[in-house]
Order: structure tokens, then sequence, then C-alpha cells
């Protein structure tokens, strides 16, 4: 049995060695109202903001892109730019997921799908699926537009598009792509402005 | 030099790869673990140009098969100090792919990234600040921040750009830069290139939706923008500001709802009209026309076809369901019809809609309505539908519900409907019902006499929580029973009983005994009062008598003696046990014996089972010598592996199938051991056929399985068969009155409620927190925005507006507004120093020199009076920054409903009080 915590007044044992997240915080918020310790009390709230924080959820809401995919239909990954701070584990997770979402939707249905916290915004052109990931109140059509005028740029820049240009060229799609979107947020919305940068960039050595 | 030589040439290029993964079908793991072997072979090499190549594939695995590259950070860095752009860009490419937070080499990149966002090269700034976008963390942000503010003036356009963006990572990660950049954040809404500005909305966008009182002073920037963007994008994100704003001033939605109006009219991309619809629903539903005008909009791209628009719309309506119910009740064609959509996201919008929408009014026709949808939707959204349905209705001790006699009746079909899965939740409801409704235990008993008789329900697992129920309510209330007991019996007694888990089966089996024991004895009155009669009667109906009950009980339950399940096999034997003095009807001694026992039973039976309150265990007041609280350990040995189970249920039966089927790892008997079978049971079926013929398929040939249950959506659909055709489509929509929920009214019958029932966990929203970060980034922008604003800086244009601001007058120049420095007068009215409660305070390790702060609930307010919450002052060092204050200001202005948070002061001698709100700047233009 381990001390659950020390202070110079207060030290307690878990009586039977199964303290719960949920029970050390009511034990907690039980120890930071307890008057006649002041320093049992101090601790006591420290640590329950502490225990608190850990419970909430990582990533508040923000209008941000959290991932964008590229995946064809067997689920092969060709493209993965993630926004937000991932495990490698976790990703692999995630593109598995959307993947068994998007697949087999008929292309009647809608282009959004929820998707955990957030919503998955999806196209499909031949073979591939586009997929960014936003948040569930953000604006889905104006996303939606986004993913086409992101293959508009692809197909133009590799002049008639398909699936292996991307997968040979996959550092020159990362360059497309950092170009038109940046730290989540979309930052060119000109098709010609990205087409001639990236002709400026092939120039460099 | 010979053998780097060699490398070079041998060395596998990207294309080689790639092209090797692809050939692999099979063995690719291999494949790649080979690959990864060589790469690792060449990040050890000394030319540039193989280590590029061998960092580039290894960026490739990671993406496409998800290879693990953290061991080659160190290579990443190396390749982005090269001085040729195409080697850097590859590195950062690495970089931005594999570093996290906390990369250890991150501190190597530190003066490297220094130096690239000041390159006399676009491209290479470019590549820096994607790549900081990507691995900042609180250091690099606090030491890379006076670059990113540099290059936010640089004269190129799209570095301006790409450091606006960048801001905000920055601020997330070092709120201190704050104090530096947000100025000129604010300023480049002023750029004179368009991306720029947008770039600058954007960030602004992001930070306003975090916590947007904080933003207010901004919305004549906002606002000016708006009127002349004519970028959609940066409409829409400027149309999602107001969202975010317009609900905390409602000035600004007067001001703002007519322009909104005219964007909607005349706009043509459907993404900034949506957005538009979406900022009305939040902040302007008190615009009446704007709200109308919403509305129509929505009907018309509804009507187009769409299936993202129709989506859309009716996430709109949803929105706008709790303050525009007419809105709805316009649109409910549409709606009903999405019901058949064949997307199941949108069939889902429809049915929250709906059930949003139900009301004591309408409830009867809705029910219908989706009952039919119910009996031709797929299986998942048949079984939403059914528990949309059972959970509406049975919300709050079914305050919507009037008619229980209907209301029984439509829980007997959604157990029929046949995808239906809610078998657990329509049993616990109907014993709720009969417990509860005593006027309506007929109309129960008859729907559970339904239930039990109908040999094709036993067939389905799911459902056996509500043939469990079913069977309990008859036993209980078996005088009820419509047909009277000896039907009840042949029910309970079918060879489909077999299909029962053990479980429902012992129910039935005492329920077998309950209804014989009712049986006897109303016999034996019957027999006592008018022997003749009744001699007569029995030789016209042999079925009835009591030798024939008898005879039936015991044929059926003599197998179950030897069942396996020891609850059946002993409530078996107690049941023929009862019979035993009945067996020979010529020995009148013994049937007289047996009559006095069961009137002992009937007399135990008869006693009602009230509803038992889940909170009863509370009441019982504890023994004084109990010691409840004793570690229990020691009896850990005694008690072994046996799996005590606890029911904690209101009743018994409330215990759903499923957990017992989960219990048991249940499998209903198969087919075979069914009819595979003796000649009694054969025998036993052909008599059951021949009695329920209506069950049975109507070909002689050996039945393969029963048929569907019958599907009588008795009281539930006589009013739409009356109207005419069946048909789901033509049904009459227009007899839904939709309109707001009106309280319950005098005719519905009485529930027996129980008390302290009210403080059942209900829908409660938890409440988010916000991150720490977040906190201090509002913090800081609040402070910058003040300051600015108080200080009347002439730099700060982009935030004054021409006339200034009521508030910004009054402050003088003071640090804090006046109104905040009176309120932190020593000379208060009144002090209460509150201990405790401290949650949600924490001292801030990351950045120590960033201000503290605090943020709590503000309940009361009390108008000129001031409180004061300290903690403990100084009494350990780690945490003498918790002193709270709070401050109930005058509600002068508004409401304050939200948490407030308060920036602690940074000077030691000050006496340590803040200000609370900020709200109080409100722009003139509006007034």
């Amino acid at each position: 049995m381990k001390p659950l915590y020390r202070s110079n007044q207060v030290f307690i044992h878990p009586s039977n060695g199964s303290f719960t997240g949920s029970a050390l915080l009511k034990l907690l918020s039980k120890l930071a109202h307890h008057r006649s310790c002041p320093r049992a009390q101090s601790l006591a709230s420290a640590q329950l903001a502490v225990e608190a924080h850990r419970q909430t959820p990582h990533h508040s809401p923000v209008t941000m892109i959290r991932f964008i995919l590229l995946q064809n239909r067997q689920g092969k990954t060709r493209l993965a730019k993630y926004y937000i701070p991932l495990e490698d584990s976790e990703k692999h997770k995630l593109e598995y997921e959307v993947h068994r979402l998007v697949v087999n939707r008929d292309p009647k249905f809608t282009n959004f799908v929820e998707f955990r916290t957030h919503k998955v915004i999806y196209r499909r052109y031949a073979g591939l699926f586009f997929s960014l990931c936003v948040d569930i109140t953000d604006n889905e059509l104006a996303y939606l537009e986004s993913i086409h005028l992101f293959v508009e740029i692809l197909d133009h820049f590799f002049s008639n598009v398909c699936e292996l240009d991307l997968v040979f060229n996959f550092h020159k799609v990362y360059l497309i792509l950092d170009e038109f979107i940046l730290a989540g947020e979309l930052q060119e919305t000109s098709k010609k402005a990205i087409i001639e940068r990236m002709g400026e960039l092939e120039k460099q050595d | 030099m010979a053998s780097a030589m060699m490398e070079s040439l041998f060395q596998r290029t990207l294309d080689d790869l790639v092209k090797g993964l692809r050939l692999q079908m099979v063995g690719e793991s291999r494949y790649l673990a080979k690959a990864l072997e060589e790469v690792r072979k060449e990040m050890k090499s000394t030319d540039p140009i193989i280590k590029v190549t061998a960092l580039q594939k290894l960026t490739y695995l990671q993406m496409a098969c998800g290879a693990d590259m953290s061991w080659a950070s160190f290579c990443a860095v190396e390749v982005m100090t090269m001085t040729r752009f195409s080697h850097k860009k590859v590195g950062y490419l690495a970089a931005s792919q594999s570093f996290h937070e906390g990369t250890d080499v991150l501190v190597l990149t530190t003066n490297l990234l220094k130096k690239d966002l000041g390159s006399k090269n676009e491209y290479e700034t470019s590549l820096a600040i994607e790549c900081l976008s990507r691995i900042l963390n609180a250091d690099l942000a606090a030491a890379l921040t006076p670059e990113v503010f540099t290059l936010m003036a640089s004269s190129r356009s799209y570095i301006r750009k790409k450091a606006t963006l960048v801001l905000l990572r920055v601020f997330v990660k070092y709120p201190d830069a704050i104090r530096v950049a947000f100025k000129r954040l604010v300023e480049k809404m002023d750029d004179a290139d368009p991306q720029v500005v947008c770039a600058a909305v954007s960030v602004l966008c992001e930070l306003t939706l975090k916590e947007p009182r904080a933003y207010l002073p901004l919305a004549p920037e906002f606002y000016r923008l708006l009127d002349k963007s004519s970028n959609n994008w940066l409409s829409i994100k400027l149309v999602k500001i107001f969202g975010a704003l317009t609900p905390l001033e409602p000035r600004l939605g007067r001001k703002i709802a007519g322009p909104l109006c005219d964007l909607m009219r005349k706009v043509h991309a459907k993404s900034l009209l949506f957005e538009c619809i979406r900022t009305v629903t939040l902040g302007l539903r008190d615009h009446t026309g704007a709200v109308k005008l919403c509305v129509e909009k929505l009907r018309e791209n509804m009507d187009l076809g769409d299936p993202n628009l129709k989506y859309l719309g009716l996430k709109a309506l949803a929105a706008l369901m709790d303050s525009h119910p007419w809105a709805l009740a316009e649109s409910k064609e549409v709606i009903i019809k999405c019901l058949n959509d064949g997307d199941i996201s949108i069939q889902r919008r429809a049915l929250v809609l709906i059930m949003g929408m139900v009301s004591e009014s309408n409830v009867v026709e809705t029910v219908q309505v989706l009952l039919r949808y119910a009996q031709s939707a797929d299986a998942s959204f048949c079984n939403e539908l059914l528990s949309s349905i059972l959970q509406t209705c049975g919300r709050a001790r079914y305050e919507i519900v009037s008619d229980f006699g209907w209301y029984v009746t439509v829980l007997s079909d959604i157990a029929c409907i046949p995808h239906s899965e809610h078998g657990g939740e329509v049993g616990r409801q109907l014993m709720d019902v009969a417990i509860r409704v005593e006027s309506v235990r007929t109309d129960v008993v008859r729907a559970c006499c339904g239930l039990l008789a109908d040999p094709a329900l036993l067939g389905r697992p799911a459902l056996q929580g509500a043939l469990c129920a079913a069977a309990w309510i008859v036993g209980e209330h078996i005088t009820r029973a419509p047909h009277g007991p000896y039907e009840v019996l042949e029910a309970l007694l079918q060879p489909r009983t077999r299909l029962l888990h053990f479980s429902v089966h012992a129910v039935y089996l005492q329920t077998v005994l309950k209804v014989f024991v009712s049986y006897a004895i109303s016999y034996q009155h019957r027999y006592f009062a008018k022997k003749e009669v009744l001699e007569q009667e029995e030789v016209v109906t042999q079925r009835g008598s009591l030798h024939a009950a008898v005879e039936l009980i015991k044929e059926n339950i003599t197998p179950l003696m030897n069942s396996v399940d020891m609850e059946v096999q002993e409530r078996a034997c107690n049941v023929l046990g009862q019979l035993q003095p009945f067996e020979d009807p010529n020995d009148i001694h013994r049937v007289q014996d047996g009559f006095e026992m069961l009137t002992a039973l009937s007399e135990v039976f008869s006693l009602d089972l009230g509803p038992v309150s889940v909170h009863a265990q509370g009441r019982v007041p504890l023994p004084e010598n109990l010691l409840i609280e004793n570690n229990l350990d020691a009896l850990g040995p005694v008690c072994g592996s046996d799996d005590v189970l606890l029911n904690t249920g209101e009743a018994k039966t409330s215990t759903s199938y499923r957990e017992w089927e989960a219990e048991f790892n249940f499998q209903p008997p198969s087919k075979e051991n069914l009819s595979g079978v003796d000649p009694s049971s054969a025998a036993l079926l052909q008599q059951h056929r021949h009695r329920y013929e209506n069950f049975y398929l109507p070909s002689d040939a050996p039945v393969v399985d029963y048929p569907p249950a019958q599907l009588t959506l008795s009281a539930a659909t006589t009013a739409s068969t009356s109207h005419g055709p069946t048909d789901s489509s033509v049904f009459n929509e227009n007899s839904l009155v939709w309109t707001k929920p009106r309280q319950a009214k005098a005719r519905r019958p009485a529930v027996v409620a129980l008390d302290d029932e009210d403080d059942l966990p209900g829908i409660s929203t938890p409440v988010s927190k916000k991150g720490l970060k977040d906190e201090l980034v509002f913090e800081a922008i609040r402070d910058a925005l003040s300051a600015d604003r108080n200080k009347g800086h002439s730099a700060a244009d982009g935030l004054e507006t021409p006339q200034g601001t009521s508030s910004s007058r009054k402050s003088g120049h003071g640090h804090r507004s006046t109104k905040n420095r009176d309120a932190t007068n020593p000379r208060v009215d009144e002090i209460q120093i509150h201990a405790g409660d401290g949650v949600g305070q924490e001292a801030d390790s990351q950045t120590p020199n960033v201000v503290h702060r605090e943020h709590r609930r503000s309940r009361h307010h009390r108008p000129s009076k001031l409180e004061i919450h300290v903690i403990n002052d100084g009494l350990s060092s780690e945490n003498e920054s918790e002193g709270t204050f709070k401050l109930s200001e005058k509600a002068h202005k508004k409401k304050h409903k939200h948490r407030s948070s308060h920036p602690r002061s940074r000077r030691p001698g000050k006496s340590p009080v803040s200000n609370s709100q900020n709200s109080g700047s409100i722009p003139d233009f509006l007034l």
C-alpha cells in the first residue's frame, strides 16, 4: 500500500489499494474543504486541479483543420498531414477508422460524416478519398469546396493527376498542401497563385 | 572513397522503393523491415546525397506504412542544416512530419530556425514557418517570437501571410507573445494584400471562438471588413465571428441583421449562405425578419434534393427548434420525408427534429408515423426509431402520454416489429406502467397476454426481456386476463418456451404456479356454489376443466424437472408438487387438502407488489453497531469465486436480458434440439398448432421457423387505416399538429410517483473546462486589448473606433476601468471570506513569468456588494498565487453568466485585485 500523497499534516493510505480517478477526486475535494488543516487544503486543491485537468479532453474546440488524409479504396494512405500532435499509433488507428467510415458510403449520401467528437468531410475522386477532419460546428460546404480546389490544383500541377503521381511525388504534394493550408488554416484561395508559387519552388535548386 | 561511390551508385532511390513496395503483395512487412534496415545504414553515410535520399525514403515509409522514424530525428536536423534548398526541404518535411513538442533534438533547431526565418530566400523562410507551425513548443515559441513579429512586417506579402497564420500557434504556446504581437495582428486586418487580411481574420476568428467576450471591442473592424469583403472565405470567417459575438451583445445583433439579410439574399455560395444562417440561429433569434428569411432559404435549399444541403438544412432547423417551433412546423413535410432518405445521418437528423417536436397533443400521430417507418426501415435505423419513441414517451414519468391504453399497445407493437431489439426496455416500461398506473392494468394484461400467446416472439432472444415482464405482469394480475386463466396457461406452456433463457423460463414457471392457483381457487368457488351446473358445463368444455389444466401443466413441466438450470428445475418441482393432490380427481380428500393449500398460497400471491424507489435503501436507518466501512478483504477466501448477483434495479425483472445473456453466455437451443425430438413433444407441438392455427403457416409441411410476429398496429394505426391506403408516403402528414409542448391535462390517469424520484439522473451537459493554455491566451489578449484601450494608444487605431467608447473615456488613464477600481477600494461594505472550493486553480509551472489566473463561476450577483474569496495567503510557497478574488460588479449592463478569468496583478506591492470583466467597452457605433 503506497501513501496517496504526503504532506506535513496529511498522510493517507488508500484502505483497499484501489482508488479510481473519481474516488481520488472526491477524496481530494473533501480535503480541500477541510478547514482545520490549511496545508492539506492547499495541497489538495492543487492536486485537484491537476486531476481535473487530466480528466478533461485535451483539444478544446477550434476551427482549424485537424488533419487531411488521402486514401485509396483499399485504405492505403497516400498522404497524411496532421495539424494536431498525435501519437503514431493513434494516427494509424485514425486512418483506419476514417477509411472504414467513408469507403462504403453511397455517392448519393452526404459528404459529411460524424467522427468521434469531430466530423470528417470527404470527397471521392476516382479511387481516391480526400478527407478533412474539422470541428463539429465548422462550415462543411466551405471545406468541401476547398477539397475540390486542392484537387484542381493537383490536377493542374501534374496535368491530369492520377494516384501514381501522388505516390511517386509525395514530397511535392506536401509542398502544394503547405502552400494551400498552413497551421490548419486555409492560407491561399487562389489556384493561380499556388500554381505560380509551385513553379518557382521547382526552380529552386 | 570507392566504397562511397559504390554506395551512391547502388542506393535505392525513392522511386525504386515505392515500386518495390507496390510489387509486394504478401510479404510487405518483410520488405519494409529490409528497407528500414537499408535506410538505417545509409543514414550513417557521410555523403549528403545518400543521407537525404535515405531520409526521404524514411519519410515516405512513415507516411505510407507507419514506420517509426523517431530514431532519425537527429539526421533530420542535420539535413535541415544543409545549404542546398532541395536538401533542406527534405529535412524540413521530415521534421514537420515526425517531430512533436517533446522531441529532444528541438533544442538544436532554435538557431537553425532563427537563421532560416531570417533568410533572404523567401522559400526557405516559408519552409521554416511551415515546420514551425508543427513543432512549436513553449521554448521555441519564446525564442522565436521576435522573428515571427518581424516577419509580420515583411515587405513580401507571401511571408506576411504565413507569419500571421503561424502567430496563432505562437500565442497558444507562449501567451506572452500576445503582448508583443497582438496589435500588429489587428493592424494586419488593414493590410494591402487581401490574403494577409484573410490570414489575420482567420487567426482572430480562432481566438474569438474560444473567448468571444474579449473581442467585442474589435466588432467595428470586423463589421467594416464584412461590408467591403468580396472574398467568400473571408466573409465566412467574419460571419462566423459575428456568430460568436452577437449572443453577447444584442445591440450588435440589431446592427448586423440588415447586412446579413442582404448578404443572404444576394449570395450564391452556399457555404456562405449556411454560415449566415448559422449566425442567425446563434445570435439573431429575436430578429423575426432574419429568421423568416433563413427558414425560407432553408426550405428552398432542402427542396433542391442535394443530400448535403438537406443535411445542413436539418441541422439548422434543429438549432431553431427550441426558439422557433413554427419554423419546424412549416417544414414538417420535408422533415418527415427525410426519414425515408437512404443516408443514415440525414435520417438521424430528421428523427432528432421530430422527437424534439413531440408534445402531448401530437404524440399519438407522431408515434404512429414513426412506427410505420420503423416497419420498412433497415434494422439499425429501425431500432434507433424505436428507442427514441421509448425514450421520448418514457421521459419524466410518461409526461407526454395521456392515454396509457394507447401507449401499452404501442409498447406491444414495438416488441412485435421484426427488427426490434428493445425487449428489455419494452419490458421495463410495461412493468412500470402496470405498477404505476392502476387504471390501465386491464389493458396491460391484455397486451401481455397477446405477447405471451405469440409463438414467433419466443424465438427472438432480444425480446425475452419483454416476455419476462409480460409473464410477471400476467401472473400478478391474472384475474384481469381477457380470456381467462386457461388460455394463459396454454400460452405459458407452449412448446417453444424451451427457447427461452433459463432465467426467463423460471419466471414463466412461477407465473404458471400463480395462474394455476388462481384458476383452481375460482374453480373451487364455482364448484361449491352450483355444483350441478358446473358438471354439465364440464361435459361441454372438457378443455376448461381443472383436470385438463392439471394434465396440461404436468405434461409440459415434467421434462423440466431434469433441466440443467437449477432455478428452472426447482420451480418445476415446486409446481408439480402443488399439483399432486389433484392428480386423481376422484380422491376427494386429497383434492380438499390441495384446495386448502392453494387457498393459503393464493393469499400470499394476492398481496399487491408496489413499486420501490431506487433510493429506498437510503432511508433505512443504519444500525448503530454496523461497521460498514470495515475492510472486508479478510472475507475474500471465504467468498471465493462466487459471483454474487446484485440486482440494483427497481424491481427484479428490470435486469435486462442482455445482462443475463452475457452472464451465462446463453445460446438459444438449436432447431434440431427442438424438433428432433421425442414423440411426446411432437404431439404437443401438433396440439398447439391446432389450437393457434393463425400463428402457423398454412401448409402442413414441417415448419422451418415461425412466421414473423403478427403485427397488429391496432390502436396505433386505426386512425390511418381509416384514411385509406396504408402506404407510408400517403400518410396524412397534415394531421400532425406541431406546437409547443403543453402541460399535462387533468384527464390523464394518475401515475404513481415515488418521492425523491426527481433527482433521477437527468440530461446534464458537462461543463467543458478550457485548457490551461487557452486561459493564458485569453488573459493576455484581454490585457492587450484593455491596455490599448485604456492608454488611448494612438497606434491602436485598428482597435479604436473613431468615436472612442464610452467606457474607455470613463476609464481615464488608469490601468483598470474606474468601475473596477471603485470596487477594489478597501472601504467596501462587506467582505466575505471563504475558504476552500479551489477547483480549477493551478499554478502554472511551464511559464513562471506569466500571470497566474483563476476562474470560477460566479453564481451570486447582488448589486452593490463585493465578495472577496480568500483561500490562504502565503501559506505555502508553491501556492501563494491562490488567492481568489471575485468581484461582483453592479449589474449595470448585463448578466454575467460566463466564467470570468482574473489576471493577477504582477506587482507584488499592489493589492492583488483584478479586473473581472472587460465587457464594459462596447463600441459607440452600436449605441
